[in-house]
């Protein structure tokens, strides 16, 4: 048998596959109690401070694949956390969007009620576009003749006055704002009640003056000036009365003595119209 | 197909090759993300002793290192050592009668080692009325064990072959000798003359 390497490799295995099947009966089910337990016990404590030394040992070799796991974790979760942030960006703009349309809407809402602007058939429009020079102050609606819009009517935002509509087409219109060359607008001033007109302010693109004011008048800054709405003969106003228009931002006494001009600044704010209102029906009825 | 009675010093080596396999294994591979769980160096090493040294030793050296495993893993006596037994036997085997050339050979024998392992693992479960549930966590963790198998098998091959190729000769006398007989050739005392 000792020459014959194939018994005594049979033999070997057999032996090998019967301690297997010994052990294996012997201890299965059985890893906390049973014969072999006390043998485990002391393999396990003659191992277990080899492999506290193999764990400190290897420890940074598992640091090392850590930091590789980590590193491609965190460039996922920098990737996830990019397009979570840019949807939070979006959500926060198209909020505010919708916080200050909402706004805007509300105040025109406010003012329409406060006015009774709903006999003046309002067609709600917004604007498009905005002329790109100083030179005309003008900006584009979306709304045209197809829904009622016709020249020199007026336009008003939440805050008051806007302009007129100087243009139409079947689907848009083009509205002079106040604070055109071209523009003027019979208003009053709410305190002393003395009246002029509204025009653009020389030399300040987004300023009004009042011409035509009273040299006596004892107008102050701050007081408010409406439309005055005069709804007889052939000066008849384009607008109906009391839309708020401006407010005086100052009285030089000389000035209004000279010429009767006082310095006003529009209340609505002409540099960010989004949604405004076109009164489509006449002030002035016969 | 004799194999040589190992000397002291081979004994050693292979000796320091099972401990560094159960080492490396408990202390690296078990606890590093990627292979946790899944990949098992300790029947690619039993695989690669069968290899170089043949049946027999490869089974004796799965027997022992098998036997370790169970040992450190906590886990019924003999499992591990039954399966890396039957892994390095089996590769010693192969080796013996089929002499594969090249080293990419070990990647599918590494694939079919670690699902070897795996399934023996299930089946001996339910052959001693442990109780093994199939679940899709269970075939997910199977394949990435095949998986990690295949992928391992090369540098875990190459490695015991360099540390153990001297504890012993080849299991099939591999080179011009053998192959000098199986095609009918020139006498082995030729090739030993050459200058």
């Amino acid at each position: 048998m000792r020459n014959d390497p194939f018994r005594r490799r049979r033999a070997v295995l057999a032996l090998l596959v019967g301690v297997a099947l010994v052990l294996l009966t012997a201890s299965f089910g059985s890893a906390d109690s049973g014969p072999l337990h006390p043998v485990r016990t002391v393999v396990m404590t003659v191992l277990g401070p080899i492999e506290d030394g193999a764990n400190a040992v290897f420890k940074p070799v598992r640091d090392l694949f850590g930091w590789f796991g980590s590193t491609i974790d965190a460039k996922g979760e920098a990737k996830r956390l990019k397009k979570e942030r840019n949807e939070l960006r979006r959500q926060i703009v198209d909020g505010r969007a919708a916080l200050a349309a909402n706004d805007r809407l509300r105040r025109l809402v406010g003012l329409s009620r406060r006015l009774g602007l709903a006999d003046y058939g309002p067609v709600s429009a917004t604007v498009i576009g905005r002329s790109p020079t100083v030179w005309f102050a003008t900006v584009q609606i979306d709304h045209g003749s197809d829904d009622g819009v016709k020249v020199n009517q007026p336009v008003v935002d939440g805050d008051g006055l806007v302009g007129t509509v100087s243009a139409v087409t079947p689907g848009t219109a083009v509205v002079t704002l106040i604070t055109d060359r071209e523009s003027g607008v019979s208003a009053r001033i709410i305190g002393p009640g003395d009246e002029g007109t509204v025009v653009a302010a020389g030399g300040d693109p987004g300023m009004l003056s009042m011409e035509l004011v009273s040299p006596r008048s004892r107008v102050r800054v701050g007081e408010p000036v409406v439309t005055s709405g005069t709804t007889s003969g052939p000066l008849a106003s384009l607008f109906p009365p009391n839309l708020p228009v401006a407010m005086v931002s100052a009285v030089d006494a000389n000035q209004l003595r000279a010429d009767g001009t006082i310095d006003l600044k529009p209340l609505a704010d002409l540099n960010h119209l989004d949604t405004v209102v076109v009164l489509t029906r006449s002030a002035w009825r016969p | 197909m004799s194999e040589s009675t190992p000397t002291g010093a081979s004994r050693w080596r292979l000796f320091g090759v099972g401990a560094a396999a159960l080492v490396i294994q408990i202390a690296v591979i078990s606890q590093v993300p990627p292979f946790s769980g899944s990949a098992d160096i300790v029947p690619l090493v039993a695989m690669s002793v069968g290899l170089v040294l043949g049946s027999l030793r490869g089974a004796m050296f799965g027997f022992c290192v098998g036997l370790g495993a169970d040992f450190l893993f906590v886990q019924p006596l003999g499992q591990y050592a039954l399966l890396d037994l039957a892994v390095g036997y089996g590769a010693g085997r192969l080796m013996e009668l089929r002499n594969p050339s090249g080293t990419l050979f070990v990647i599918p024998l590494g694939a079919g080692a670690a699902a070897f392992v795996t399934l023996g693992f299930g089946v001996l479960q339910v052959l001693l009325g442990g109780g093994a549930s199939l679940s899709l966590v269970v075939l997910r963790q199977s394949a990435l064990a095949i998986l990690w198998g295949a992928l391992l098998a090369v540098p875990v091959h190459s490695a015991v072959r360099r540390v153990v190729k001297r504890t012993g000769p080849s299991p099939t006398g591999r080179g011009t000798r053998r192959r000098g007989y199986a095609t009918g050739g020139l006498s082995p005392l030729i090739p030993g003359k050459k200058r």
